[in-house]
């Protein structure tokens, strides 16, 4: 048997856990997205100023390296005209002119191959430098100055294949540690990826390479082509990745208590959503033959339990009239039966007893006979009619069962000596019965008669008390297991074919529904060609 | 003794108005309810036998209208209907006893007797009157000890004396009692039956005479000498 509500939770909960996954997957990668994609703006807003950066760099390099040739070739013309003295031994370029220009004026003149053996001079701003990159001036500081901290959280790192000299770090980078190009060629779009920093922290990044435009200013003229640069920006993605964990402890935790509650709440759903179901299936339960009147009530009923119970009530209604017609129809039967019958009887008894001899006497007293046979059919039909519908009124009193079956088994003995049974009586008092006499009487009438008349010729019949209960045994031979539940339907007969003599099939079908009005139990086991029909008392009602 | 059967069967009504004449009864029957009450009203009976399923008036309502009229004619209700409710309902309205069909035919004349006598005062089925004795049950008589051979009627006529013993009995209420409708009044059928009964209860030459008539009046059963 399957449970609605055991399929009704199953469904619940796992559609509920995987819209709750579903659900918490969503928000995860949304707030992801978000977050990458503002790290990402960031990214391409210090693109441009890392680009700047680059274009100056390469172009003070250039015009560095264009002044340093023209020094040189002044230094030469003036030994030219000194007659080729040497002013210093160096060679040309190696060290910084002491009076040279400083084109911006906030920097000191530089060749470009000196830079990494000259570290910067701590700044005025105080901060400390012990990095070894160039040391950034002061509009860097100013347009990018995450960069510049040693724990920035911004970081970029200027190559150059045509021109390694211009390689840079941002302090925040320190000086040995690189930002890793992503795998493969330097793209020529900027590429978005993430990364991680040597010492395994994760980090947002951009690489793009780019060529600086020709540095120009004033007097300059006309630029070199500059070298081409490859820049790799990055943002520490650390914070982002804190971020995202949250929202995934949050929603993790909140999907524990979500998943707590549901159950509780599924379960408390359907306990109260399958209630009148319940209540439905209880008010089914307690109806049999006799309480077919009731009707199931639609106040309370949920909508969808509405036309269950409509077409409940109907079939009610047509079950209780056509019980209601079966009975009718065998009580009236029986009834309309009466008169006919009381006419066949009086007039035989009236041609027996006050008749003037025309009619044959013989034949007279059988109809008469069958008159009476036919009065107690229609009787115990009736009585069954009343017994079965609980309309049988019962007047409890302490009976003996032994002695009161033995009793009623008195009228028997001639009809049994005259076929031959031999009958055994083992009827012990003492067995006391609160019960109702007359249906007793009936019921213990019924049985013997039917031991009586249907154990073969010269067969056994017992009658023996247990306490409360009473079992008749007798002789049936022909009786198979599968007959037994019919003997105590109506009309049924072992042999099919035998009529008459009063036997009706009516009398264990009474003697059962009679029994059932006393809260006894009649039943029926078939035992080594035996037939025993046991009489049992029912809880409550069989006194020790 | 004069009795009033309203059965709608007719075959059932004929088997049972033979029975009662031949036990002695004077019988009136009807298989209609209307006609039923009206011969309850117009004339005096003992028992009233009324079936309760009836054509045109059913029992319960011919019961109820004698007992309003102030006929107070013992009832016996005979009839198909055999629940307690029904026997209670029956009882209720007035009747006096409840037969359920089908009946023994024994029972149904013992139940009648037992109504008859009741009619009287009489609760016992023997009356006695000096030497005579009358078995209502058995319905013979018998005088010192001598039974009596008598027919139905006379045993019928006697038995109505010896109810009324010791009041005088006129020929009129005779003619009611103990004769049928089919009877005509006019006939002399009641002395003639009353001269053959005095007749045969002279067993002995010195027998005393019970049966004395009164002079305009009628006949009075009595066993003090006058």
């Amino acid at each position: 048997m399957r449970s609605i509500r055991k399929r009704l939770v199953v469904w619940l909960l796992v559609g509920l856990a995987v819209l709750w996954a579903t659900a918490g997957a969503g928000v995860y990668f949304a707030v992801k997205r978000g977050e990458t994609a503002r790290l990402d703006a960031r990214l391409e807003n210090l693109s441009g100023g890392v680009r700047f950066f680059g274009s100056r760099i390469a172009g003070e390099a250039a015009r560095e390296a264009r002044e340093a040739e023209r020094e040189r070739e002044a230094e030469l013309a003036r030994i030219a005209e000194e007659g080729g003295e040497t002013p210093e031994g160096g060679p040309p370029g190696s060290t910084a002119a002491p009076g040279s220009a400083d084109p911006r004026g906030d920097g000191e003149p530089r060749r470009p191959d000196a830079r990494r053996e000259e570290p910067e001079r701590p700044r005025p701003t105080g901060e400390p430098d012990r990095g070894r990159p160039p040391p950034p001036d002061d509009n860097q500081r100013r347009e990018m100055p995450p960069f510049f901290q040693e724990d920035g959280d911004e970081f970029f790192h200027l190559r150059s294949q045509e021109a390694p000299a211009l390689e840079r770090r941002s302090t925040s980078l320190g000086d040995d540690r690189d930002l890793p190009p992503p795998g493969g060629a330097f793209p020529d779009e900027p590429l978005y990826y993430d990364s991680h920093l040597p010492d395994g922290s994760r980090v947002r990044a951009v690489a793009f390479d780019f060529r600086p435009r020709s540095w120009r200013r004033r007097g300059d003229g006309e630029g070199a082509e500059l070298p081409e640069l490859q820049a790799v920006v990055a943002i520490d993605a650390e914070p982002m990745h804190a971020t995202l964990r949250n929202v995934l402890l949050g929603i993790g935790g909140v999907g524990a208590l979500a998943a707590l509650a549901s159950v509780g709440l599924v379960h408390f759903a359907l306990r109260d959503g399958l209630k009148p179901l319940r209540r439905l299936g209880d008010q089914l339960g307690e109806i049999d033959a006799a309480s077919l009147d009731g009707r199931f009530s639609s106040k309370g009923m949920p909508l969808e339990l509405t036309p269950i119970t409509e077409r409940l009530n109907a079939l009610m209604a047509r079950l209780e009239k056509s019980f209601e017609r079966e009975r009718r129809f065998s009580s009236d039967l029986a009834h309309e039966l009466r008169t006919p019958v009381a006419e066949l009887r009086t007039m035989s008894e009236v041609s027996l007893r006050f008749g003037d001899g025309t009619a044959d006497r013989e034949q007279t007293e059988q109809t008469l006979e069958i008159a009476e046979d036919m009065g107690a059919i229609i009787e115990a039909l009736l009585a069954l009619g009343r017994y079965e519908n609980g309309q049988a009124e019962i007047e409890r009193e302490e009976v003996d069962l032994g002695g009161f079956a033995a009793d009623c088994w008195r009228p028997f003995e001639a009809r049994a000596a005259g076929r031959n049974l031999r009958a055994e009586l083992h009827l012990q008092p003492g067995g006391t019965v609160a019960t109702d006499a007359k249906l007793l009487r009936l019921i213990l009438t019924n049985l013997f008669s039917n031991a009586v008349e249907y154990t073969p010729e010269g067969g056994a019949v017992s009658i023996r008390n247990d306490g409360a209960s009473l079992a008749v045994r007798n002789d049936a031979p022909e009786l198979t297991r599968e007959q037994l539940p019919q003997l105590f339907e109506r009309f049924w007969r072992a042999d099919g074919s035998r009529t008459g003599g009063g036997h009706s099939g009516l009398g264990l079908p009474l003697a059962s529904a009679c029994a059932e009005v006393l809260g006894l139990r009649l039943t029926a086991e078939l035992d080594g060609g035996q037939l025993e029909l046991r009489l049992r008392g029912a809880a409550g009602h069989a006194a020790a | 003794m004069r009795l009033l059967l309203v059965e709608d069967s007719e075959r059932l009504r004929a088997a049972v108005a033979r029975a009662l004449r031949q036990s002695g009864y004077a019988v009136d029957d009807t298989g209609d309810g209307g006609d039923g009450l009206f011969m309850a009203k117009e004339n005096t009976y003992d028992v009233v036998v009324l079936d309760i399923m009836l054509p045109t008036r059913d029992g319960l309502s011919i019961l109820t209208a004698m007992r309003e009229g102030g006929k107070d004619t013992p009832v016996l209700f005979l009839t198909a209907k055999d629940t307690v409710p029904d026997r209670v309902n029956g009882l209720r309205s007035g009747a006096d006893d409840y037969l359920v069909k089908p009946f023994a035919l024994e029972e149904l004349l013992a139940r009648i007797d037992a109504l008859a006598r009741r009619s009287y005062q009489k609760a016992a089925p023997k009356l006695t009157a000096g030497d005579l004795e009358v078995d209502t049950a058995a319905k013979v008589a018998q005088r010192a000890g001598q039974p009596l051979d008598l027919t139905a009627r006379e045993y019928a006529i006697l038995e109505y004396l010896m109810l009324r013993q010791g009041a005088v009995v006129t020929r009129t209420e005779i003619e009611e009692h103990i004769y049928d409708e089919l009877v005509s009044p006019m006939s002399n059928v009641v002395d003639s039956a009353i001269c053959m009964l005095r007749r045969k209860l002279a067993v002995a030459t010195d027998s005393a005479p019970l049966i004395h008539t009164r002079r305009g009046q009628g006949y009075i059963l009595d066993a003090r000498p006058r």
